[in-house]
């Protein structure tokens, strides 16, 4: 069956209707604040051979990345109703924190598809708690490393025995298992009505029509091919304080954009390096904001997307290498890379936006482990000017879109008391278009605690496009002494953490102003 | 007595009245949007009226048009920008350049107070000094509303309270809304938008309230949950009317619904530019609490409704991936679909009803509006061109993706909250909604669909014949283990109304601790906490598909919801017909061409079988049995449809 343009609309709705469910399920009932106030998960459904059907709109860094998670499953022979859990970077993960839950949906006594759900918890144990720690040197200073594997209770045992929170994360891994469940029984319940033949042929079209789209629409860029490189630099890894330069290059052919990363830096000791499905996954996030809104989210998208680069180095590293801030802020860097290639070929992009999550992972561990509390937030930043608007302000910009948590709710649970929330006035770049304002975050420790800062653009500011002048640099302090980007330490009661983050750059050339 | 309902829609006003005889009056005239209350007496004229109940629009549209008071916001020093930061979620995963809708307050009239309250009360007290340092910012602002929120104030109130009390002192004119009055929980930023949208309402609302009430003795307004506001609590409660017309159909879906033995049901609402779904369990609406609206989250209890942008004016095209797609744009009231012959050109959903015969030509619509067959035909021929399809066929996909739209919306009042919906009926109304009944049910797997009697003014019937219906709420945030019955008795207490004739039913919101969104559970009569908590995990395992019996319970508020059903005589349908009116020729959606049999929608003698195809026309709606379904006129005036 080929699905005509009314089938196109009614599957597409019908698929994606599933993919919202999941995330509902997710949401109402996650405990842990990091999953059900700032949504840092993300829920998808795949076809039997692997390809993403629909995802709902969460975070963009988890929904590119699914695909090799799902691939990853698929090699270890799933059998129908098998539910999966992995968080191995190098086998379908992100980094650590990231917990996928995929279920092998069974029909008519087959595989038929997967529910996935990606959440982030606030801990997989390893050296500090909420498992974000800057100085780790290798992927298991990082936390407990979960290959693909069946999720029975044993396992889940073992798991909830090496974290500091357990009882937080079998309540959000029954929410994440609940919202895999109802994908399947969506899936199953779809199937049972238009037939099973006729579901997995509306999915295929469905990428078919996706890919079409892309393809028309990277096709009509008026890209000046041999032009598009561009390099960009994280500032230090944790461990060295240097700049390290991402490389990209990137080209147009038949409406399928190549973007190699040759000339990347290699692996680094610290914790900026990426899996190679992270890398793709900032790729696709370029693409994304390229087309047209209404273009389905499905592995069609992808099939326009070819992404090479050298193994071993920063943006497609190997085992052991450590990745914790790869998936939150190398990410950032590899997509604000690729938007610098497009720009240099003629493609009208935004100026950059802050280009960093703020990572701050915070948590304590109270008394022979009793009270002990982990504590996960990323601060939004400026957005970059475009041509015709303004940068929106106090957002999260490219690669995440999590909420931040309620100062009411971080009071009531966590031995923490904000003293500032506030947009940073006169962090944005100037031009015709403003760029966005950063974020001030000010709070005040009132117990001993371990802090963990992974930042980025506190050295290089967010740059101006088009004529229009840089964002602030962002900053780090303790007690009004500026810490460095990426770091742990350690917090007395009383202490003052204060992040303030950058502002996006402005575009095209202030009015009255030559260029 | 008789009750009078009055629904001002976007483009009518309709009235329907219930006489003490149980017979009907139906109006319907022209919306007068720069003052609706005019549309609304022109209904009117000089009906006797008992009780007259408003669904309202002026909430809304303050809203979706930013034409509410200029407000002062006094909050806690350091957290001025809450309004502005909101969630830090952007506006759109992909559209980098688009912002979220304005805040209703200027970032120049936020006042921000030195106090502080924590989880556990004071943490920097608030001064004299500095309350009278905040009334002369807010008396630089030159407010006409003023919204107090600060941190924590759902839980300690105090510093709220002073506030207030010194600002509704220093401005004795100047409404002041308050957070631990309008919506005392948790979440900063949800609670200051609410309190700053009540704020902003007030004085719009109050004024037209006020000027209704003066010439209409028993007025009653809708509000967003589906209860009834006297004149004098629409003023103190601006934000509830928010959703106060679509409530009005839910209600009276409900009704129409109960009167044909049917309490579990999913309603579609088919306007102009959208459709809003609902459900309904056992006879009540599924409520939620909170909403956006106009890109203003209020976090006030309200019957859920989920709006997609597909409706009678939908406009058709066809994309570069070679989709058919309908909306989101609308050739809204004006220039309205093409066949409507005012000007429009662009083929919509309407245009293509008329098409496949679903509507006819002959039949004039509402305000004497005549199709044109040969309009709709034009604006169907460049998409009928472009997909080498005849007009006829590209219609019938045009009918198929609106329903598929407004399916998602079904699905996600319904499977999305974990309530199968197959074993319920489906009630579609509007003027088109009853066109897509069966459409819609097998979209959903649903075999049962109704056909109420006045599709096209089911909303005004809902006010008119809507139940007195009051909320009285509380937070509690206690674990449940610490309480026995005497203990819920005893909160409970202040919420209980005295007997006044009203039937009570308590409720509580329950979560395992550490969730962040409840679940309301009827508290069991005997106030045993063993067996609220039962029943608590049991719906959750219903709706999440997981319980852990080991997880503790958390209240986290206590509702006692009044309901005092009104003297509504029953509804007398004048329904005698036995004999189809004429035949006519129509195009289903499979694109098959039948001959369906012309019946008068409303006046079916009960008990009259009606085999699909049939096109059953009224004077305010038309609805479409489809081959494969059967339906029985039921002496409420409803038709009942089953898959044969």
């Amino acid at each position: 069956m080929s699905l005509d343009a009314v089938g196109l609309e009614v599957m597409g709705h019908a698929f994606a209707s599933i993919a919202e469910e999941m995330g509902l399920v997710l949401v109402h009932t996650a405990l842990s604040p990091n999953i059900r106030e700032r949504r840092d998960a993300s829920a998808a459904l795949f076809d039997a051979e692997g390809e993403m059907i629909a995802q709902a709109a969460h975070i963009p860094v988890h929904l590119g990345a699914l695909a090799d998670a799902v691939a990853a499953v698929r090699a270890e022979a799933p059998r129908p109703g098998d539910l999966f859990i992995l968080n191995d970077p190098y086998a379908g993960g992100s980094h650590l924190p990231d917990l996928t839950l995929i279920g092998a949906i069974e029909i008519d006594g087959s595989v038929g598809g997967y529910a996935v759900v990606r959440a982030h918890h606030s801990d997989v144990g390893g050296m500090t708690p909420g498992s974000m720690p800057a100085g780790a040197r290798d992927i298991h200073a990082e936390g407990l490393v979960i290959p693909p594997t069946r999720l029975t209770p044993d396992v889940e045992r073992l798991l909830l025995a090496n974290v500091r929170t357990p009882e937080m994360r079998r309540g959000d891994l029954a929410a994440q298992r609940g919202a895999v469940l109802r994908g399947a029984d969506g899936l199953r319940a779809l199937a049972g009505r238009y037939g099973w033949a006729a579901l997995r042929d509306a999915a295929r079209d469905l990428c078919d029509y996706a890919e079409r789209r892309t393809r028309a629409a990277l096709a009509r860029l008026p890209a000046r091919v041999g032009d598009m490189e561009a390099t960009d630099v994280l500032e230090g890894d944790g461990v060295r304080e240097g700049d390290i330069a991402i490389r990209a290059r990137v080209s147009i052919q038949d409406g399928v954009l190549h973007a190699d990363f040759t000339g990347t830096s290699p692996a680094v000791p610290g914790n900026v390096n990426c899996p190679i499905a992270v890398t793709r996954s900032a790729v696709l996030f370029v693409v994304r904001t390229l087309l047209p809104d209404d273009v389905p989210m499905n592995g069609g998208v992808q099939r326009a997307i070819r992404v090479q680069a050298p193994r071993g180095c920063l943006v497609h590293a190997q085992w052991p290498s450590a990745v914790a801030a790869g998936n939150v802020e190398t990410s950032q860097r590899i997509a604000d890379t690729v938007f610098a290639a497009l720009a240099a070929g003629g493609v009208a992009v935004p100026a950059q936006g802050q280009g960093t999550m703020n990572n701050v992972t915070l948590g304590g561990s109270g008394e022979r482990g009793v009270g002990s509390w982990t504590y996960y937030e990323t601060i939004g930043g400026g957005q970059g000017a475009s041509p015709g608007a303004h940068g929106p302000s106090g957002v999260h910009v490219g690669m995440s879109n999590t909420r931040n948590t309620p100062i009411e709710v971080l009071e009531m649970e966590h031995p923490l008391r904000m003293r500032t929330y506030a947009l940073r006035q006169g962090s944005s770049g100037t031009g015709q278009w403003r760029g966005g304002e950063g974020v001030v975050r000010e709070m005040e420790a009132l117990a001993p605690m371990d802090a963990t800062l992974l930042t980025e653009r506190r050295r290089h500011r967010p740059r101006g496009a088009g004529g229009g002048s840089a964002g602030a640099a962002g900053s780090n302090s303790v007690n009004g002494a500026r810490v460095p980007a990426k770091g742990s330490l350690q917090l007395h009661a009383g202490d003052i953490l204060r992040v303030e983050t950058p502002g996006g750059g402005g575009w095209g050339p202030m009015k009255g102003t030559a260029l | 007595m008789s009750r009078v309902g009055v629904d001002v829609g976007g483009t009518f006003t309709d009235l329907v009245r219930i006489a003490s005889d149980g017979r009907l009056e139906i109006r319907k005239v022209v919306t007068t949007p720069a003052d609706p209350s005019r549309g609304l007496f022109r209904a009117l004229g000089n009906l006797p009226v008992d009780v007259l109940v408003h669904g309202t629009t002026v909430a809304t549209n303050a809203l979706l048009e930013r034409r509410g008071a200029r407000t002062a916001l006094v909050t806690t020093a350091g957290f001025e920008d809450l309004l502005w930061l909101r969630r830090q979620d952007r506006a759109a995963l992909y559209d980098l350049a688009l912002h979220h809708p304005p805040p209703l307050v200027d970032r120049d009239a936020v006042v921000g107070v030195r106090e502080r309250m924590g989880p556990a009360g004071v943490v920097e007290p608030l001064t004299e000094a500095e309350i009278g340092r905040a009334v002369d910012a807010v008396r630089a602002v030159q407010p006409e509303a003023i919204a107090v929120s600060l941190l924590f104030g759902f839980r300690h109130p105090d510093h709220e309270r002073r506030l207030c009390a010194a600002l509704r002192a220093a401005f004795p004119r100047v409404p002041v809304a308050a957070g631990h009055e309008v919506l005392p929980v948790f979440r900063e930023y949800e609670r200051t938008a609410t309190v700053s949208a009540e704020a902003y309402l007030r004085p719009i609302v109050s004024r037209y309230v006020g000027r209704l009430a003066e010439k209409i003795s028993s007025l009653g307004v809708m509000t967003s949950n589906g209860g009834t506001a006297t004149p004098d609590q629409a003023g103190e409660r601006a934000a509830s009317l928010a959703l106060s017309g679509p409530a009005g159909g839910v209600v009276g879906a409900g009704i129409v619904a109960a009167a044909a033995g049917i309490r579990d049901l999913l309603t579609l609402d088919m306007g102009g530019t959208s459709a809003d779904a609902s459900l309904i369990t056992d006879g009540a609406p599924l409520m939620v609490n909170g909403m956006a609206v106009a890109g203003v989250p209020l976090g006030l209890p309200a019957i859920l409704i989920e709006t997609v942008s597909a409706g009678g004016g939908s406009i058709a095209t066809v994309d570069e991936g070679g989709a058919l797609r309908v909306g989101p744009r609308s050739a809204g009231a004006v220039p309205g679909p093409a066949c409507y012959g005012r000007g429009g050109t662009e083929p919509t959903v309407t245009d293509a009803c008329l098409m496949l015969g679903w509507l006819d030509a002959a039949h004039p619509m509402a305000d004497d509006v005549q199709l044109d067959r040969a309009a709709a035909e034009r604006a169907l021929a460049p998409l009928a061109a472009g997909l080498r399809l005849d007009p006829c066929r590209i219609s019938a996909g045009i009918v198929t993706v609106a329903a598929a739209v407004m399916a998602r919306a079904l699905k996600r009042v319904s499977v999305a909250r974990g309530v199968d919906p197959r074993a319920m009926a489906l009630l579609s109304f509007g003027g088109a909604g009853p066109l897509f009944g069966c459409a819609l049910a097998d979209a959903l797997g649903m075999t049962r669909v109704v056909i109420p009697p006045h599709p096209g003014v089911l909303s005004a019937l809902g006010l008119a014949a809507a139940p007195e219906r009051v909320e009285w709420s509380a937070p509690c945030h206690r674990p449940l283990a610490e309480l026995d019955a005497a203990a819920l008795a005893a909160l409970f207490a202040p919420l209980t109304p005295i007997g006044d004739g009203r039937l009570a039913t308590r409720v509580a919101d329950c979560r395992f601790a550490g969730q962040g969104y409840e679940l309301t559970v009827a508290v069991p009569g005997s106030l045993d906490p063993a067996a609220l908590a039962a029943a608590f995990r049991h719906l959750h395992l219903a709706r999440h598909g997981h319980a852990d019996p080991t997880l503790p319970i958390e209240l986290v508020n206590l509702r006692v919801l009044a309901e005092r059903p009104v003297a509504v005589p029953a509804i007398r349908a004048v329904a005698k017909r036995t004999k189809a009116i004429g035949t006519r020729r129509a195009v289903m959606r499979d694109g098959a061409t039948v001959q369906a049999a012309v019946w008068p929608l409303g006046t079916v003698a009960a008990g009259q079988r009606i085999d699909g195809p049939a096109v059953l026309a009224g004077p305010d709606a038309t609805a479409l049995i489809e081959p494969g379904w059967r339906g029985t006129a039921h002496p409420s005036g409803a038709v009942l449809l089953e898959r044969a």
